[in-house]
This record gives structure tokens, sequence and C-alpha cells, in this order.
């Protein structure tokens, strides 16, 4: 299996689709990217995102959800697989040891 | 209310059009959702086009492996489909002999008639291209000042031939007469051969290659000859020609200096054999004069420009090269390219206005014609049995076959049946190519070994293929499935099919009008009233003694009553050679044209059988040396009320009129007799006139004369030649045209009639069923015969009246470009009119009759 660790950009994805939870489709999943960060994405980034989220087994889709607003077209709908959750716990398990291996002098500003 | 909503807009169509196509299958859903999505909002957002802008953008963005339809994945199976177009073809093709037999018929012969007219065409226009500087000769031509507006002539004064030499820009000058024989004896074999006198640049401009012999000072030499390879053959045998001694004319001794290749037959230079003009230069002081002579104009005149040399500017500088020599009269040179000297030589008013190329658009055209009338059948033949192969079309579209597909399908049947009728019109055109060489007398032939024979053969297929069958495939993939599964196709395309059976006929009965207004015209010249009796009549050349021994051999003649009648004259009857300007009392400015001048012998208008109109021909009785004799086209040109008597002056000389001659046609038989002079030269002469008694045996006598010949003119063959023979050659082209026009009549008759055979037998067949019932009802054999032919018999007839109007109205226009015309009488558009109608019916009863003839029982039994 390809390399199962998470990007900066993918952890975003993966986390939004918990977020947005039953309705994680690529366009949503960009607004709200775009919203809780400011930054600014162009779609085909995401669904490229989303397309490796869901090869390296992190993801789980399906179709559905045809509205007219969509010109009849189904959406893939996106939710987590268990590895999912787990390769989110381990990146987030992960900062806290490395968040709390950072010295307490860091933090109170003393310089060297 | 619903007409106040405001319309969605849409994301540009050729944009998702684009994804469509590229994106895998799977994706493209929530792809195409997602971007339908944003554009909506962006349209609201930030306006449409920039939402448009946009799209595109995010279309492109998604171009990604990861994205791309992977094409690998579904195999295209045009391979199979291909192999599928061949079998399906071969089979209908084997399952309905009958139709295919009469389409691959069609086709063959439309294909084989439009090979051999592109043969012609093809010769036509190769002539004298085998010069490889054909770019760079041009032919010297003069116009003057003539009776209607400038002419020009194909001859120019000898004296031109220093002076050309000297004109920049000119590489090459040669002179030649225009052709005559010469009789070349060796030990003891003699022979009459043909030839040109030549400058020395002759072989260096044309390339007639040397066999033998050195190109240095060819020509050049003032007793040497150069042979072509068949004279060589001839006079020679197996010994070697170069450097042997051969006497010309029993006058002179030329040394053999080279042997050249016989000019090939597309060659306008025709010759048997090469005499340096120095040869002739020291025997006859009337060629060494002619060198300074601006006066007379007697000979042909070529030259080769150097390389890269703009004609106009040589031209220029030659225009007026005769001005010096010609006074008061406007003569100027002008330059015509070998390459059109052929093809395109009528002047009007010093410009050339086409000629034997208007034959080569002709048939070019009725080449295509035939070829489009084969077309059309093959259209009309596979549109009306589109029924028996709709069901084959119904169920291919069902399972997914594409229009275009469908289309490729049958016009690639179409190609493979062009290309099997093109490869047997090639077997076609080898076998009947003696025949067809016979006719328009060419020798041509197909260069298999040629791969632009090869090209275009494949190019002929394509478009034939493509013309025949685009419409088929248009209209037999058009059919609905549904339609034809439940059995009502078929029905369309009546009236196409009909408008292409009025145009074959409308075409064929064009064609046979034509014909027959062109052999009418033919027969309507040749027999009219010439002046003379050209039957019988026969012309010897006065080779040698014969001038010398003349009165002996006449009376010789006359005495073993091998002649009715003979004399001598200056010309052949068939031509006139001479030109001159006279001067008489009363002349006017307007009367300045010239007279065709003929010396002739006693008993002139005797054997020629012509009138004397008024006053007495040449007599031995009175002294005749400065008498003349007029013809009436003559008289009617002087406007002389009593011309008996009358002097006229001619250069230092005056002569007296003393008869008056009935026309005789001599030039072109196209034209009024020329106005003529007759005066009493009896050393000018170049044909002895025999008339052969009444009912005599030809070849007896031309037996006892040749004898006589033999006797008083030893050293020369004798070689005659028949009046009436000469004076048909006249209508050599016009013959040809009438012959291939009816050639071609006849095939587009051909190919129509076929056409109409196959949709008759068709029509028929459709109609078995309801054949049967009426006959069963009592209809008669008539009624159904009836029945089945009006149909068609109605589109002849509109064919008919379409064709009439345009065919008269091209062949009077035709008919325009002669002097004498005949009638374009009515029964000429009735005969041809019934005559159509009737082959149209037999054609079509063939089937009628034999589905009139069938018992009813048989049609109706099954069902």
């Amino acid at each position: 299996m390809k390399g199962t660790n998470l990007g900066e950009f993918e952890e975003l994805v993966l986390l939004t689709v918990g977020i947005l939870y039953d309705d994680a489709y690529g366009l949503a999943i960009m607004d709200e990217i775009e919203k809780r960060t400011g930054r600014s994405l162009t779609i085909s980034s995401v669904h490229k995102a989303l397309m490796r989220l869901e090869q390296k087994g992190f993801l789980h889709s399906f179709m559905g959800g045809a509205t007219e607003a969509r010109g009849g077209r189904n959406k893939r709908l996106f939710t987590m697989t268990n590895t999912g959750k787990q390769a989110l716990k381990e990146a987030k398990e992960l900062r806290n040891q490395m968040w709390q291996a950072i010295p307490k002098v860091v933090w109170e500003g003393g310089n060297i | 209310m619903r007409h106040l909503i405001p319309r969605r807009s849409e994301p540009p169509r050729r944009a998702t059009r684009f994804l469509r196509w590229y994106c895998r299958a799977e994706l493209l859903d929530e792809v195409a959702g997602d971007l339908y999505e944003l554009f909506q909002r962006r349209v609201v957002d930030k306006g449409i086009w920039k939402a448009r802008t946009l799209y595109w953008l995010n279309v492109l963005m998604f171009l990604h492996p990861d994205y791309i339809r992977k094409r690998k994945y579904h195999p295209t199976n045009h391979m199979a489909m291909f192999r599928n177009y061949f079998k399906i073809g071969w089979r209908n093709l084997y399952h309905e002999k009958f139709f295919s037999l009469i389409n691959l018929f069609g086709l063959i012969l439309g294909l084989t008639c439009s090979i051999f007219i592109l043969l012609w065409v093809q010769d036509e226009l190769s002539w004298d291209r085998f010069h490889t500087k054909i770019d760079q000769i041009y032919r010297v031509y003069m116009n003057r000042p003539g009776d209607e507006g400038i002419f020009t002539q194909t001859v120019v004064p000898l004296a031109l031939w220093e002076e050309l030499k000297s004109v920049t820009g000119v590489k090459y000058v040669t002179p030649t007469n225009t052709g005559a024989q010469v009789t070349l004896a060796y030990e003891n074999r003699k022979l009459e051969k043909s030839f040109y006198y030549a400058g020395e640049d002759f072989l260096r401009m044309f390339d007639f290659k040397l066999l033998e012999g050195s190109l240095d000072a060819q020509l050049d030499n003032p007793s040497s000859i150069v042979l072509t390879k068949s004279t060589e053959q001839a006079l020679f045998g197996e010994e070697q020609a170069l450097g042997k001694t051969i006497r010309m004319n029993n006058q002179v001794e030329l040394t053999v200096s080279g042997v050249v290749e016989d000019p090939p037959h597309h060659s306008t230079l025709q010759f048997e054999c090469l005499i340096p003009f120095k040869v002739i230069m020291s025997l006859e002081p009337w060629y060494q004069e002619a060198l300074t002579n601006w006066e007379s104009s007697s000979f042909f005149m070529y030259i080769a420009l150097e390389d890269g040399v703009n004609p106009a500017e040589v031209e220029g500088r030659i225009k007026d090269l005769l001005k010096p020599h010609s006074e008061g009269v406007h003569q100027e040179l002008t330059l015509f390219s070998l390459k059109s000297s052929r093809l395109y030589s009528e002047f009007q008013n010093g410009k050339s206005v086409g000629g034997a190329i208007a034959y080569v658009r002709i048939f070019t055209m009725i080449a295509i014609l035939i070829l489009a009338l084969a077309c059309i059948n093959f259209a009309n033949l596979t549109t009306a049995r589109s029924e028996k192969r709709a069901k084959e079309v119904g169920i291919r579209k069902t399972v997914g076959s594409r229009r275009w597909e469908l289309i490729t399908q049958f016009l690639v049947e179409t190609m493979v049946i062009t290309f099997l009728s093109l490869v047997m019109a090639l077997i076609m055109v080898q076998a009947l190519l003696p025949l067809y060489n016979n006719l328009v007398n060419k020798n041509l032939s197909v260069d298999y070994s040629d791969p632009a024979l090869w090209v275009a053969a494949l190019l002929f297929t394509l478009v034939t293929g493509f013309a025949a069958g685009i419409y088929p495939a248009f209209f037999l993939s058009a059919s609905r499935p549904l339609a034809v599964m439940k059995g009502r196709a078929g029905k369309q395309g009546k009236l196409p099919r009909k408008v292409m059976v009025t145009i074959q006929f409308f075409f064929s009965i064009g064609l046979m009008i034509s014909t027959w207004v062109i052999y009418s015209q033919l027969h309507y010249i040749k027999h009219r009233d010439i002046g003379y009796n050209k039957d019988n009549l026969l012309m010897v050349p006065t080779t040698g003694d014969i001038q010398k021994n003349y009165d002996l051999i006449k009376h010789t003649l006359l005495d073993r009553s091998l002649a009715s009648m003979v004399s001598v004259s200056s010309s052949p009857v068939t031509s006139i050679q001479s030109w001159t300007s006279i001067e008489w009392q009363g002349q006017r400015e307007d009367q300045q044209g010239y007279f065709a001048i003929i010396s002739a012998g006693y008993d002139y208008t005797q054997t020629l059988g012509a009138a004397v109109l008024q006053g007495r021909d040449f007599n031995p009785n009175f002294s005749d040396s400065s008498s003349m004799l007029l013809n009436q086209a003559a008289v009617d040109y002087m406007e002389l009320a009593d011309p008996i008597g009358t002097t006229i002056r001619m250069g230092e000389q005056e002569f007296t009129v003393v008869g008056i001659l009935d026309d005789v046609v001599m030039t072109s038989p196209y034209h009024p007799a020329q106005r003529t002079i007759f005066v009493f030269v009896p050393a000018w002469t170049s044909d002895v006139l025999i008339r052969l008694p009444k009912g005599a045996n030809v070849s007896m006598m031309l037996k006892g004369i040749e004898e006589v010949f033999k006797q008083f003119n030893p050293a020369f063959p004798f070689s005659y030649s028949f009046v009436d023979e000469e004076f048909n050659q006249k209508f050599a082209n016009e013959e040809l045209i009438g012959k291939l026009a009816r050639l071609f009549a006849i095939l587009a008759v051909a190919i129509s009639c076929l056409g109409l055979f196959g949709l008759s037998a068709f029509a028929a067949e459709r109609r078995t069923k309801e054949i049967g019932i009426r006959k069963v009802l009592g209809a008669s054999v008539k009624n159904i015969v009836g029945l089945l032919s009006i149909d068609f018999i109605k589109l002849v007839l509109i064919a008919f009246l379409l064709a009439c109007p345009l065919a008269w109205y091209l062949m009077r226009q035709w008919l325009q470009s002669f002097t004498y015309q005949v009638e374009i009488n009515l029964d000429v558009f009735l005969i041809t009119g019934l005559v159509a109608i009737l082959i149209a019916q037999l054609t079509v009863s063939w089937q009628s009759l034999k589905a009139a003839f069938t018992n009813p029982v048989d049609s109706l039994r099954n069902e």
C-alpha cells in the first residue's frame, strides 16, 4: 500500500469530510475548507485529494443526491472509513506528543 | 407565469462536450455536477462571462491522467467491422445476382467509355510534350492585315533566319519547309520519303534522339542527310547506313551523317529524313535568293529561348523585324508556344481563339457525363432496393450502429463494386483498344508501369464510388429502425429516383439529337455542289522528268485508253498553293484582296468536269500565254459586268480574260470557293490530272498508267492519289467527331436503358401480388403492360420535352460556325423522341410482359 501518511491538505479534506458528515461531496468540501481556512482552492485539487484518500482506503464513497441545482447529476458522497478515522486519530496523537515535547521555556518567550 | 422565471444559464456547451469526451465515465457525473453547481453560483456572484471562462478553466484543470478515459480499455473493432462490411457486401452482391450484374455492367460500361475518352484527351494534351525544352520553344507567326481584320499566318520569310539568330534571348533558331516528299535511292532501292529542310539547330532544339552520328555540325553540311531509324532500315536493311552515300531526287549524292529515332506519333513534326538547308541552297538558286527575300513567306520558323527568358520580352524585340522590309503594309511577328500550336490553332484578328481544344473540352465533359449516368444508375437501383436492406439497417441501428458507421458501410460496399468494375473496365479497354485506335486513328495505349496511372485509377475509384454511393448511403442509413421493423419503409425516395431517370434520358436524348445534327451537317457539306466531278479522278505529282515528257505521257495515256481526259495544273485539285494580287480597270480601294492563282494545262475544265460559264478554256488553237480565266467568285468580287476581254495586270505582265469558269471548291468544303485566276504557264506544274474512263477496272487502269510513268520517268517511283479520297480527308476531323458522338450517344442510351431495365424489373417484382389480383379480376396482358410502363414512359417523355430546346439551341450554336448550314428539321426531334420512347418501352416491356404472363396462382399462392 502506498504511503499511509497524511499530507497537510489531505488531512484538511479528511477532517472536512468528518465535519460535513452526511453531505460530504467535492464542492461542499471545497466550500467548507475555504470558509474555515480562508484559502482559495480549485475544485480539481479537492477532487484529486478525495480520489487519493479513497485509494489509500481512508474514504468510502457512494453516488446519490442528484438535484436540479446540479443539472440533474449525481454527487459522490464520501464517508470516513475506520482506517480513515484511525489515521486522523494517529495524526492528532502524533501532534499532541510533539506539542508536549516542546519545552515550556519556548512558550515563555525566553531568548537564548 | 412560467415564462417570467428567468431561464437558467447553461455552462458553455463545447466545454461540457469536451469534458464528456475525455473524462472517465464513472467520474463524469460528480465532476460535471460540481462544475455545474459552481457555474450557477458564479453566474450569480460574478456574472455570466466570468462564470463561463472559469468553467472552461476548471474543465481544463481536470485534464489529469486519473480523469482521462483509458481508451485502451475500449478495444475498437474497426477491422472487424470492415471485414463485416466486405462480407455483407459480397453476400448482397451474390444474393441479388440480377441487380448486381446490372449495376456492375452499367458501371463497367461507364468506366470503359470514360477511360477511352480520357485516353484520347490525354493523348491530345500530350502532343509534343516529349521535347524537354517544350516550354522554351516557340513558333514565329506573322500578323498582317487581311480581308477580315488581322490575319495570322504560320509561314514567314526565310530571310528572318539570320536576323533571329542575333536576337538576345534566343538560343536556337531553325526554319523548316512546310513538308514535302523526296525520292531517295540506294543501289537499286528507291523510296519516296517525307522530309524537312532543317537548320543546324534542329536536332539541338528538338528532342529527336540521335542514334548514330554526332550532334556537332549535324545538318550543317551541303552534302549530308539525316535518316530516321525506319528509313534507314527500309533503305539499307541490315547494313550500316552511317557514312554511306544515297542519291536524292536523282539529282545529288548525299552522305548519311546521322540516324535519329522515328518521331513519336504525338509529334507535330513528322518526317522520314532531314535534309540540311545548305543542300537545297546549292541546288536551287531560288532558295539561295529566299535568304534575302522578304516578300515571300513559305517557311515555318521555330525558336528556342535561353533559360529564364521572358517570351514577351523577346516578342517585343522581334515584333518589328519585318518593318524595314515591307512598305506600307503593317506586318508584325508574334511568338506562339509550340505547346499550344496544335490545339489552339485558330486565330481571329491576331488572337488565338481556340481550335481543337474545344473538342478536347467537349469530350471531357461527355466522359464525365457518361460516368454520371452510370453513377445515377447505381444510385437508383440501390435505393430502389433499399427495402431489402432496410431490415439490416434497422438491426444494425438497434444494436448500436451509428449513422456514420452505416454510411461508411455503404460507401465501402460501393467502392468495392466500383473497384471491381474498374478492373473489368481496364480489361475491356485492353481488349477493345485496337478497335478504338482504328476508330480515332491514333496509337493509344495504357502504360501499366506508370504509377500515375494507378494513382489515377485509385482516384477514379474513389470519386466514382463516392458519387455513386453517397446518395444511397445517406438514403439507406436514414431509415428509422421502428418503421423498418413494422414494414413501413421503401416508400420514400421515389421522387429523386424519377428525377434521376429523367436526367439520364434528358442527356441521352440530347446526345442523340446532337449526333443526328452533326451527321446531317456532314452529309450536307459532303454532298454540296463542289463544281466538279471528284470520282475517278487521279492526281500524279510531276516529279523528275514528268513535266518535260508531259505531252508524250498525255498522248500515250489517251492512246492506250487509260484515260478519258488528261490535264495538268500547278496545284492539286484539293488545295491552293499560290496567291497573288492583281490590278484591273475600275478596281476600288477596298478590293485589294489576294486571288488564288493556278496554272492550268489544256483540257483542264473538261478533265475536272467543271463548267465553262462564258468564253472558252485554254486551247491549243490560240496563243494563250497572256490569256487568263477567272472563276465566278473572282468575277463577283471584282464586280465585272462584262468580264470577257477585261485586261488584268499582274506584276509587270498584262493578261486578257478569255473565259469564266464555274466555282470549283478546292480548299475547305465548308467555305465558298476562293476567288481564283487561271493562267497558262506550261513550265509551272505540280500535278498531272487523269480522268479514268467510265466504268473502267481501276486496278487494271492503275497498272497501265504506272507502266507509262515508269517509261517516261524511270528515276522516280510512281505515286498517285485519288481526288475523292483527298477530298474526304478534309472531313477527317468532323467525321471523327461524328463517329465518337454517335458511339457515346449509343452508350449513353444503353446505360440509361440498363437502369430503366433494372428499375422496371424491381417495380414488376414489387407489384407481383397486385398484378396477380388484377389478373384474377380480369385484367388483360395489355392492361398490365400499360400499367407497368406508363410510369416510365412519362419520365422519358418529360426528358424529351426538356432535351429538345436545349439540344436545338446548342446545335444552332455549333452550326453558326459554318458558312453552309443544314436546316434542323422538326423530324429530327420527332424521330429521336419516338425512338427514345420506343427503346424505353421495349426495355420496360421485357419485365412488364414477364409479369403480365405470370400465372396469378403462382404469385398469389404463398402468403
